[in-house]
């Protein structure tokens, strides 16, 4: 399909774009540019390459420093590391991430713990936690060499006052072979050993962006945000269906495990381009729903850059304050600029993705091929995995509802890694065969990734619950074949 | 007969003791450590505690679920909940806590 945009799609963005630029005006603190990382100019690359670097020259020579790129790493996932007092090691020749590595599992008998951090995934703070993890991020970044003073250890310098975390819009064809051409470019200190640059070659991109615009339509916060306390399994719609599985198999790497993400810088990148669409969505939909936003967020960092109006609360460990504070990106000094290329697909265009080739809407059980099958692979490379270790259960079909959802709830015994479900609809009669393509096609109704690794010691886990929403699927269903038997049958894949 | 933290309610957590404490417990009045051999620790957050000890039921809504590989005994989730009933005490002659946070 040609991708077209419509007058008032443009009108939109141009009075977007200039709201936001008034806005910026008229605020006293200064506001840096989170763009797209393609369309940096040469300075800004450099800037943000030279700020990069100052951090790791720091972790280099003390990976203990809270503003070195070791600490904001763990910041992700390691909360609790031992700091001495005085600090003794150096990289010297070693591979920074298993320095980092190493530094982080030391217990000194003379030193005080540390609480780097806690990422929060699987619960409805996922898109705020990692917002204001990236708030101190920039401001590092920002703080490295203002003024453009400080030899890094490549030998350039170059202000970083105006650093912003550029994004990668991972719904675009790459630029580079799987990912923007500079993290491919071994001479970067983006670049980044161990992604799967070799690992399924022929992926160029993986979620869709009609499944990325398809997700953005929904209102209800917890269905696409997340779940207060990680209740109803969790994860909200955008986590599981496409956060998680870029993480694990598309990158990979570091970035398989959460425990390590950060080490690779792609991180940053990716993550931007998720608070660009945590952005939209408030933009579209209003925070008033959004939940938790009196929880503290925890993680241990800079002082110097809490935001105003911070408050740690009760409790022995180290936070960023309560979520609230995150919800404005002005005040946490940040502009989004976004162009083209970069805007959801319309629900007009959504509409003329569902069509069949006579040009009638795709009918789930009817027609030769599901809408969402439609929706997760067009344009990307991701499909439906053809083997695994499937489970069916006979379930009645019926009217659904907000009041009165359909969710499927998987549980998963071994959570000590990350695995995949693909969901299908289909009669009784119908034997589930994933192998065969036409019953991929005409039964898929969704899929989940639960994202974990066994240090990813958030809680003592002893099982996982991953829950999909099949509301939507429900009812379509229910349009033809109410009050029927059905099956729903489940493809588990180990990641 | 009564429940006290000391020795019953410490005895049931005593295995999980060392890998709580490497986790912070992120609530809406700050964040906090858990430790599980400390009554006003586990005062503080006895009902997220009751929640996650309770997650193994089939009809409880939490993904996260303590302690790791398998459910605590249902004897021993009942001696917890008899605990919170009667006010927490610590040991015997103590008085009922009265430093819950959530």
């Amino acid at each position: 399909m040609t991708r077209t945009k419509t007058m008032n799609v443009h009108v939109y963005r141009l009075l977007l774009v200039g709201l936001l630029w008034v806005l910026s005006a008229s605020l006293s603190h200064a506001q840096v540019i989170r763009k797209n990382i393609d369309s940096l100019s040469t300075e800004e690359l450099a800037a943000y390459q030279h700020a990069i670097q100052l951090l790791r020259d720091r972790s280099a020579d003390n990976p203990y420093l809270m503003d070195g790129y070791a600490w904001q790493a763990w910041v992700h996932n390691k909360n609790r590391v031992s700091v001495p007092k005085e600090n003794t090691l150096s990289q010297g020749d070693q591979d920074p991430t298993a320095f980092y590595e190493m530094a982080a599992t030391q217990t000194y008998a003379d030193g005080s713990y540390g609480y780097p951090g806690m990422c929060e995934h699987g619960k409805d703070i996922f898109f705020v936690w990692h917002r204001a993890q990236f708030y101190y991020f920039e401001k590092v970044l920002q703080n490295t060499d203002p003024e453009g003073t400080i030899v890094d250890s490549r030998g350039n310098k170059c202000p970083t006052a105006k650093v912003g975390v550029p994004f990668w819009n991972f719904t675009n064809e790459p630029s580079g072979t799987k990912f923007p051409a500079i993290f491919e470019d071994s001479s970067s200190v983006l670049y980044h050993a161990g992604r799967n640059l070799q690992v399924n070659p022929d992926y160029r991109r993986f979620t869709s962006p009609y499944l990325l615009a398809k997700l953005m339509q929904e209102s209800n916060w917890s269905t696409f945000g997340g779940y207060p306390n990680a209740t109803h399994g969790g994860y909200g719609t955008f986590e599981s269906q496409m956060h998680n599985p870029m993480h694990t198999p598309y990158i990979g790497g570091d970035m398989t495990y959460p425990s390590r993400a950060a080490y690779d810088p792609i991180f940053y990148s990716f993550h931007a381009y998720i608070d660009y669409i945590f952005e939209a969505w408030i933009q579209k939909h209003g925070s008033g729903d959004i939940t938790s936003l009196d929880y503290f967020l925890r993680a241990e960092q800079p002082k110097d850059f809490n935001l105003p109006g911070y408050d740690p609360g009760l409790g022995d460990r180290p936070n960023m304050g309560r979520a609230e504070l995150y919800l404005d990106i002005s005040e946490l000094g940040y502009q989004y600029l976004a162009r083209g290329k970069d805007d959801f697909y319309t629900e007009q265009e959504l509409e003329g993705l569902l069509k069949d080739k006579k040009g009638r809407p795709l009918v789930l059980g009817k027609s030769k091929e599901s809408p969402y099958y439609r929706l997760f692979t067009s344009r990307v490379s991701w499909r439906p995995e053809t083997k695994g270790q499937l489970t069916s259960e006979t379930i009645t079909i019926r009217a659904a509802d907000v009041a009165n959802p359909y969710s499927y709830s998987y549980t998963e015994k071994d959570p000590s890694s990350s695995y995949q479900i693909d969901l299908y609809m289909h009669p009784v009669k119908v034997k589930p065969n994933v192998s065969l393509e036409k019953f991929r096609k005409r039964y898929f109704v969704g899929a989940a990734t639960a994202w974990l690794d066994s240090s990813h010691a958030h809680h003592m886990m002893g099982e996982h619950k991953l829950n999909v929403n099949l509301t939507e699927a429900m009812n379509a269903l229910n349009q033809n074949h109410a009050g029927e038997a059905y099956q729903i049958t489940v493809n588990y894949t180990k990641r | 007969m009564s429940v006290y933290f000391d020795p019953d309610i410490k005895t049931i957590f005593a295995p999980y003791v060392q890998p709580m404490l490497a986790v912070s417990i992120a609530t809406d009045e700050g964040t906090f450590s858990l430790d599980l051999s400390n009554y006003e620790s586990v005062c503080q957050l006895s009902q997220r505690i009751k929640i996650a000890i309770e997650g193994y039921r089939p009809e409880t809504p939490t993904a996260h679920r303590m302690p790791p590989g398998g459910p605590l005994p249902d004897e021993s989730i009942a001696m917890y909940n008899e605990w919170l009933e009667a006010g927490m005490p610590e040991k015997k002659d103590a008085l009922a806590s009265d430093d819950l946070i959530v």
